[in-house]
């Protein structure tokens, strides 16, 4: 994963988005550029879909 | 990604088994070679292990059945026969061994990979997916390429079609589409979330209407969402149809330039012959007093003795006619008892006459004339002439030799591109046409986005009406939606500070690398524009308006050397003739920097571009290997170390 990628989100979230919570949104990417190759096929809307219930959950839960 | 090792089996003009080892050690490998004798099929052999194509020169990619060694395939024209690229690498502190096989079986062409991870071997998915992830294919062209190529690099200062794709690509390989495919999905998500709050169940009547708006819009996008899919479809179609319309003239101009060079390298080869032929008839003509130099040494010193003789035998001579003179003054003075000179009486002498020897002229005669035939033969004038013509006879056999193999290589490219297509005449219009439809639907595809995103935004308005109405299930997908909105603006917002930031990486790392290379002091740095294209900047503050084409290469490695740093990727660079357009002083500054362009690069050059000696000095502890291409045979091309490297 690209360092300077994930350094200018968590800059922008931590300025403008703070109710997101920075591991959901470095895990976003992650899945995002683990499926950059093989878009077809690589399950991501599913996976993005699973993380954000996730981490809704925990949030409602805590 | 570091590369130990590669290996071949048969592969192209590398026939049997061959490997070029990289060491232990990053730095700078240069391989020498001759044109033809296979350079560009080793640039190509990593391509194709990697991403499966072999690029010809004409953009085209050459059939897997062709990449057979010609001369194992005559070898055993009825059995089974493959080649092969392995790659010993590492990437990602692993070791892998990585093999792309060819194998024929009559008419059967069969290609396969197989990826060995430390011990294990992977599955054909799992290898397949592992080649896209260590070098994929929209991104091999930043590590592997042929030097000529980086003039492409001139599209990004001119808003082009060609600069768009290349753009696409730089910012496919510093991380950009993690961003908008992240937006794009989250979009879909909160489209497909809407869709579900739709469908709530609330007792509220306006959350009810709105609720039925809402399904109706979801409907109204997805037709548009089918529509914007259909021009994008065109918009590939479209893409594609250009691209093989380039392919074509970019193929017909080569084609011309191909025949261009056969013409004169026939008429170069014609006039070398004539030059030959000419050396040949003048040397024949001296050929007969070749044995001279020989015999010279035998020669000289038969001359020497027969002078020395002949230096004797004339003092005997001169004595011999004296006495034969004194010896008739003698006999008239006894017989007149005058002298025959003056006249006057003569006494008697004291003493006996001289007496004469046997007369030597004719041993004179025959030694003078051995003299001068000697002399003759060696005449001086005669074997420098002989050795003048033998010379010029070497000569002329060189060029001729250089020319035929010039011709021979001129008939091979002129072979590649067969007949030409006639119908070449009209693709320059159908080119326009084209560009001019994909212009049409690029305009078309931004009102169906900016109509889509008007709609998702109204959708979205409306879901939140109806999720709040919706008790806790209106509550809880109202979180969803919110979360799912928050980050896609987020990511969408990213993507501008992301570029932006990247500029200005580029253009710093850029610039870094440039200002070693260049020697002109006027020039500063470099200045990136939106599309990375890179100009020069002078000192008087304004950017160069043109540039020699030995600029533009060095430019067009800066980038390459700042994407290599800026890039998550990391892998080995493979250059082909990357000197071919910089003049000495610009050679030796470039390959100085060439260690800063990336942790381990592999450059094919011939040695006319570059020698051992220049690459040791400017390289240093940097040169890490050096091998040579031999060439046995146009079917048999053998990797060797380099005497004295």
């Amino acid at each position: 994963m690209h360092e300077q990628l994930l350094e200018t989100v968590e800059t922008l979230r931590s300025s403008n988005y703070l109710r997101l919570d920075p591991s959901l949104v470095a895990r976003i990417l992650e899945l995002e550029a683990d499926a950059l190759e093989a878009r077809s096929g690589s399950g991501i809307l599913a996976k993005l879909e699973q993380t954000i219930d996730q981490a809704l959950a925990a949030a409602s839960d805590s | 990604m570091r590369l130990n090792k590669l290996r071949f089996h048969n592969f192209g003009p590398f026939y049997g088994d061959q490997e070029l080892d990289f060491g232990e050690d990053n730095g700078v490998t240069i391989i020498y070679g001759r044109n033809n004798f296979g350079k560009t099929t080793l640039l190509n052999s990593v391509r194709w292990l990697f991403v499966g194509k072999f690029r010809e020169r004409t953009g085209e990619t050459r059939a897997n059945a062709d990449l057979v060694n010609r001369k194992a395939r005559k070898e055993a024209p009825d059995e089974p026969i493959s080649a092969r690229v392995i790659a010993d690498l590492t990437w990602k502190d692993t070791d892998y061994i990585l093999t792309r096989t060819v194998t024929l079986d009559g008419s059967r062409t069969q290609v396969s990979v197989d990826v060995i991870r430390g011990v294990d071997a992977l599955s054909r998915e799992q290898s397949q997916a592992l080649l896209q992830s260590m070098i994929p294919e929209d991104i091999q062209q930043f590590f592997l390429f042929d030097a000529e190529d980086l003039n492409r690099y001139e599209d990004l200062l001119h808003h082009s079609s060609a600069g768009e794709e290349l753009k696409g690509a730089i910012e496919r390989i510093l991380g950009v589409p993690v961003l908008k495919n992240g937006v794009s999905d989250l979009r879909e998500l909160s489209r497909r979330h809407n869709k579900i709050i739709a469908k709530l169940q609330t007792a509220d009547a306006a959350a009810n209407s709105a609720a039925n708006s809402l399904a109706q819009l979801n409907e109204v996008i997805d037709r548009m969402l089918e529509d914007k899919q259909q021009i994008e479809d065109d918009i590939e179609e479209a893409t594609a149809e250009r691209e093989r319309i380039e392919t074509e003239l970019k193929k017909s101009e080569i084609a011309r330039r191909a025949l261009e060079q056969h013409r004169l390298c026939e008429a170069a080869y014609h006039d070398a012959h004539t030059g030959y032929d000419n050396a040949l008839e003048a040397f024949q003509l001296v050929a007969p007093h070749a044995w001279v130099a020989v015999a010279t040494a035998r020669l000289e010193q038969e001359l020497s003795t027969i002078e020395t003789e002949l230096t004797e035998l004339v003092k005997a001579q001169r004595q011999n006619d004296r006495a034969t003179l004194l010896a008739e003054l003698r006999a008239e003075i006894d017989a007149t008892g005058n002298c025959p000179c003056c006249g006057q009486p003569a006494t008697n002498a004291d003493h006996d006459p001289p007496s004469s020897g046997t007369d030597l002229s004719e041993a004179i005669a025959t030694l003078r004339h051995r003299r001068n035939t000697i002399q003759r033969v060696l005449d001086s004038s005669k074997t420098a002439v002989l050795r003048e013509r033998q010379s010029a006879l070497q000569t002329a056999e060189m060029i001729l030799h250089d020319k035929r193999t010039d011709l021979r290589e001129a008939e091979e490219e002129v072979e590649d591109f067969g007949e030409l297509d006639h119908s070449i005449a009209d693709m320059p219009n159908q080119l326009n046409n084209t560009k001019l439809r994909l212009a049409h639907l690029q305009q078309d595809l931004s009102v169906a986005d900016n109509s889509l995103t008007d709609k998702q935004q109204a959708a979205h308005d409306l879901g939140k009406v109806v999720a709040e109405q919706g008790g806790e299930e209106g509550q809880a997908a109202t979180r969803k939606q919110q979360m799912l909105t928050d980050l896609e603006e987020l990511l969408d917002s990213a993507i501008a500070t992301y570029r932006n930031e990247l500029k200005n990486r580029v253009e710093t790392e850029a610039t870094e690398v440039f200002l070693q290379m260049r020697s002109n002091p006027d020039f500063i740095g470099l200045s990136i524009n939106d599309d990375y294209g890179l100009a020069i900047l002078n000192n008087d503050g304004e950017l160069e308006p043109q540039r020699s084409s030995g600029y533009e290469h060095m430019v067009a490695l800066a980038l390459v050397a700042a994407l290599q740093r800026c890039a998550p990727v990391q892998a080995p660079i493979f250059m082909d003739m990357p000197f071919a357009r910089l003049d000495p002083e610009h050679k030796i500054t470039t390959l100085e920097a060439m260690p800063s362009v990336a942790a381990q690069i592999v450059l094919f050059v011939h040695e006319g571009e570059v020698n051992h000696a220049q690459a040791t000095q400017a390289l240093g502890q940097s040169l890490v290997v050096e091998r040579k291409l031999l060439q046995h045979s146009s079917r048999h091309t053998q990797i060797t170390t380099l005497e004295g490297g």
